[in-house]
């Protein structure tokens, strides 16, 4: 009860990290501490990651997602569920792929923005696969409120 | 490797047995060239299940059939006119396991294949479907599992029962017989020892004529329902740092889903 009503303050309020980014957190998902980005966690174990990252070349949003479908698909063995487009914080890119993972099967969706030439944000979500749907609106709901 | 030696009786049997079927291959060939495509399968079926009958008369005109045994033959003819080949009785069984993306769906789509196909759910557990489809309809269900996604494992086999199909038919035959004859017998009987002893004998061959009449109907089952096991998988990620080179690109390789269950 505790923890939701941390959560509730944190999502009206929203979150700010060290690392400068800032979320309004989605309904029953929870910050915790961490320098590497927003990470944000449901009683569940749903989980949300916000992270920007350099580059060391700079490409464009086409690139960047191809690059990354190429190796989720090719070298991990991803199975691509879905392939967007999105506009909610600037142009974007969702993939939404399944996989297994030490006999759970879990939905993972990825959505990658170029934010500066050499910079790339992710806003990651992973949910076992039959816990998916019940967050991945708040989560893009709260994707668009990054800064 | 030598052959046990044969009474002459059990040689004559052999020899018979073995001169029919050559008959009925004849006759399949036969009805096969004559007729359309379409129709020598029905032909076909025809042919061999009267060559059947006729056999089973043939056999059972020796040791004196009754009108009960023609009756029981009667049923098994119909169960041999409706497997796929009447020629040979076949049991078509197959193992898969199949990589998909949503094995949920998949193990939907295949329980909705198997009903429209007239076949049947046999078992479900988690991820595995066990069903029955008519066996004239397994090679498409097989082909439906194959195009369902990635086959990981794969076994089909095929099983020709027609000689043990036959070889129970022809004991059912003369256990029916005897039951024919002991009957008569009780009928006679006067003497109350000899009145149990029958009646012991007439258990023993009613118990004996259900089994095999059991494992005919068994049979015959497995011969027009082909049994389907397919497995489903999801994707499974590949663990092996060797078989999977590194993106170049460093922020690529710090994303993903282990990278969220590990360093969260």
């Amino acid at each position: 009860m505790k923890r939701l009503s941390i959560a509730l303050v944190l999502s009206i309020v929203g979150v700010t990290t060290g690392c400068g980014l800032t979320i309004d957190a989605p309904r029953d998902f929870l910050r915790l501490n961490s320098k590497e980005g927003l990470k944000l966690t449901t009683a569940d174990d749903a989980r949300v990651w916000v992270r920007e990252q350099s580059t060391s070349v700079p490409a464009d949003l086409d690139f960047w997602t191809e690059a990354l479908l190429n190796d989720l698909v090719e070298r991990r063995g991803y199975l691509v569920v879905s392939d967007d487009e999105v506009t909610d914080c600037g142009p974007g890119r969702e993939l939404v792929c399944d996989a297994s993972v030490e006999g759970i099967d879990y939905r993972y969706s990825i959505t990658v923005y170029v934010v500066a030439p050499k910079r790339i944000r992710t806003v990651e979500y992973l949910a076992p696969k039959e816990e998916f749907e019940r967050y991945i609106a708040g989560v893009r709901e709260a994707r668009g409120t990054v800064r | 490797m030598t052959r046990p030696a044969a009474t002459n009786g059990t040689r004559a049997l052999y020899w018979g047995i073995c001169m029919k079927w050559v008959v009925v291959a004849a006759m399949l060939t036969c009805a096969g060239c004559a007729s359309m495509p379409g129709e020598s399968a029905w032909i076909a079926n025809d042919v061999a299940s009267r060559t059947l009958e006729a056999s089973a008369g043939y056999l059972g005109s020796d040791r004196g059939l009754s009108s009960t045994v023609a009756a029981d033959q009667a049923e098994i003819r119909v169960s041999v006119d409706d497997a796929p080949d009447a020629g040979r009785l076949m049991i078509y069984e197959g193992s898969f396991t199949i990589i998909v993306g949503n094995p949920d769906d998949a193990i939907g789509s295949l329980i909705r294949r198997v009903q429209e196909t007239g076949g049947y759910l046999v078992e479900k557990k988690d991820r595995s479907v066990t069903c029955r489809v008519p066996a004239d309809r397994f090679d498409e269900v097989v082909a439906g599992v194959r195009g369902s996604g990635q086959i990981a494992h794969e076994h089909v086999t095929a099983q020709d029962v027609t000689r043990e199909y036959m070889d129970i038919g022809i004991r059912l035959e003369n256990a029916e017989t005897s039951r024919t004859r002991l009957l008569k017998l009780l009928e006679k009987a006067e003497a109350v020892e000899a009145i149990l002893k029958i009646e012991e004998q007439l258990r023993r061959l009613t118990d004996e004529i259900e089994r095999m009449k059991g494992a005919l109907r068994y049979m015959t089952e497995r011969v027009s329902f082909s049994l389907i096991t397919v497995s489903y998988q999801a994707p499974l990620i590949n663990n092996s740092r060797s078989a999977r080179q590194a993106s170049r690109f460093p922020w690529i390789n710090r994303v993903g889903i282990r990278s969220v269950l590990e360093r969260f």
